[in-house]
């Protein structure tokens, strides 16, 4: 029974009613039991979400800024109220620091090419070990055009990023932190804190890739600190497609736009154009519209869920899930053991097995697992390790499928053996 | 036959212990990896008039392309071009149909067919192909 009563009746969770809105899990699969343990690839949609975009598509489907009929009025209305509520799960300022982009890896595309007239050869980014590629790839994309120098955070052995080193790493050539604030291979979660200590009274600027992060509450980026903030709305329960690059309102005039087009020019004869301030600059052509509306849905929903008891959800289900690990001999595990550091992902090896074979028995027992590299070459190789398989959980997730994982783990092992 | 793609024989082929040596004068190396899930397989060849005479194979792989692997290193040698191209061809065959009672393969390769379950489990095609793949790349990269 996966309900988790606190004294105070606000902050209670029933896991099984949340799971109720979401059609996913309570659809017939070819298995009578399943699991769905890969929330950290992509989460379901709950109805919420599912009827917002259909109510768009059918009743509303039009063009946003450019028409002035009913139904484009309430497409750019529900535009707008889109960008309201991802700045309200973000605590952002304003809604003019959001900008749509298709995901995170667009949003840091976007940055990394944003940022590009502000860097001169020579100046250093620094990133980590931990980074997924799309945290990666734009900055050695951006190093070979550039001539920037790439600077690299070690990680502890629990797999943490290790910020105790940052000092060392600062230079006065150095213009950028580009960091995940939590890993979607340890799980770890980036001590953002410590890490502004360090960067605060410089001239450096800070990016947090947010994507494992942003499905397991609110942030406040003012709090935080940070100046670029991006996450995707596949992971955090709304639609692929759309995703976020959250500017802090100072930096947007940093910024040069990636892309050109409709939408974010201001006028245009035939030799010149002149760009709009602010972030429509930064989103050149039709946007994903239905997909916009359905993440705002997404992060309303999970305003409204009472975050102290699924917080306590999730480190009971992170340490249920730690003791079973530790429990299974053969068994090894990235990431820190205390539940207060992680989040409830698990990236594990079974002696003498590999990766794909665990995930493929287990797929076979009704367990959705996601086994791999994990776009996150750099992070498997400085620990040594060629491929692991994950299992990510939420608060959706109920103790039951962490049973279901250790019992089908041990009856792998044995198939495998 | 057995839908189980981990079936004993599978297993037992890919727990085989085919040792093969490195070459000190490659014709051709390649390394291949499976994007998908890090399979990687190194293979060096040594060929003489479209005939493989020297093989090492190197796998960090899923037990389905460690078993493809040790298939390869185990028949390689004294193999002609045209002939691994035509097993290569066979296995995709093998691969892309479901009812594959009739496919056979010509000795010394009949092993090949421990792989049909593989056939139904399209995810996992690549990881049974690495090997060939590189051999495959490595034969071309002689041939140039």
């Amino acid at each position: 029974m996966s309900v988790l009563n606190l004294a105070a009746p606000k902050q209670a969770i029933d896991v099984q009613t949340l799971r109720e809105q979401v059609p996913m899990l309570c659809s017939k699969q070819d298995t009578l039991a399943f699991a769905y343990l890969d929330y950290a690839s992509t989460t379901p949609m709950p109805n919420c979400v599912l009827q917002a975009m259909w109510d768009h598509e059918v009743h509303s489907r039009s063009n946003v800024h450019r028409a002035s009929h009913q139904f484009a009025e309430r497409a750019t209305q529900a535009y707008w109220q889109a960008r309201q509520s991802v700045a309200h799960y973000l605590n952002a300022s304003k809604a003019e620091e959001v900008i749509f982009t298709s995901g995170t890896t667009a949003a840091i595309n976007i940055l990394a090419h944003g940022l590009e007239n502000q860097l001169k050869s020579g100046d250093e980014i620094i990133v980590s070990h931990a980074e997924h590629h799309s945290n990666l790839i734009p900055w050695q994309m951006l190093m070979q055009r550039k001539g920037i120098k790439l600077k690299w955070l070690p990680l502890t052995t629990d797999g943490r990023i290790d910020i105790s080193q940052l000092e060392k790493l600062i230079t006065d050539r150095t213009r950028l932190v580009a960091i995940t604030h939590a890993s979607n291979v340890t799980g770890a979660i980036t001590d953002l804190t410590g890490l502004i200590e360090h960067t605060k009274d410089k001239d450096i600027l800070v990016f947090v890739d947010g994507a494992q992060m942003t499905a397991h509450g609110p942030i406040d980026v003012q709090a935080l600190g940070v100046d670029f903030y991006a996450f995707s709305g596949h992971k955090c329960f709304g639609p692929t497609g759309i995703g976020t690059l959250w500017v802090r309102e100072e930096c947007m005039t940093l910024l040069q736009p990636l892309m050109g087009g409709g939408g974010m020019v201001q006028w245009v004869t035939p030799e010149h154009s002149e760009f709009v301030t602010g972030y429509q600059r930064f989103e050149a052509g039709t946007p994903p519209i239905s997909q916009a509306i359905g993440l705002g849905v997404a992060l309303e929903w999970l305003l409204s869920l009472p975050w102290t008891a699924i917080r306590a959800y999730e480190k009971q289900l992170t340490q249920q899930t730690l003791n079973i690990l530790n429990n299974i001999s053969g068994l090894s595990f990235l990431g820190p053991q205390d539940s207060n550091q992680r989040l409830p992902l698990f990236s594990f090896q079974l002696d003498n097995c590999h990766p794909h074979d665990i995930c493929h028995l287990l797929d076979q027992k009704g367990l959705a697992l996601r086994g791999g590299h994990h776009c996150a070459q750099p992070l498997l190789d400085y620990f040594d390790v060629g491929a692991v398989c994950r299992a990510s959980m939420n608060f959706l997730t109920i103790t039951d499928e962490i049973d279901m994982l250790e019992q089908s783990l041990r009856q792998t092992m044995v198939k495998l053996a | 036959m057995t839908n189980d793609i981990y079936h004993d024989g599978i297993k037992k082929m890919a727990r085989m212990t085919i040792t093969t040596k490195k070459l000190k004068q490659a014709d051709a190396a390649i390394r291949l990896d499976n994007r998908l899930c890090g399979d990687r397989v190194d293979i060096e060849l040594c060929c003489n008039d479209k005939v493989i005479t020297a093989l090492y194979h190197k796998v960090r792989g899923c037990l389905l392309c460690e078993a493809a692997a040790n298939i390869v290193a185990q028949h390689s040698v004294g193999a002609t071009v045209t002939e691994l191209e035509g097993i290569t061809e066979q296995l995709i065959n093998l691969l892309k149909n479901n009812d594959n009672s009739n496919i056979s393969f010509d000795s010394p390769w009949q092993e090949l067919s421990l792989l049909g379950p593989v056939s139904s489990h399209k995810s996992r095609h690549q990881c049974v192909l690495l090997p060939f793949q590189a051999v495959q790349q490595a034969l071309a990269k002689i041939s140039q």
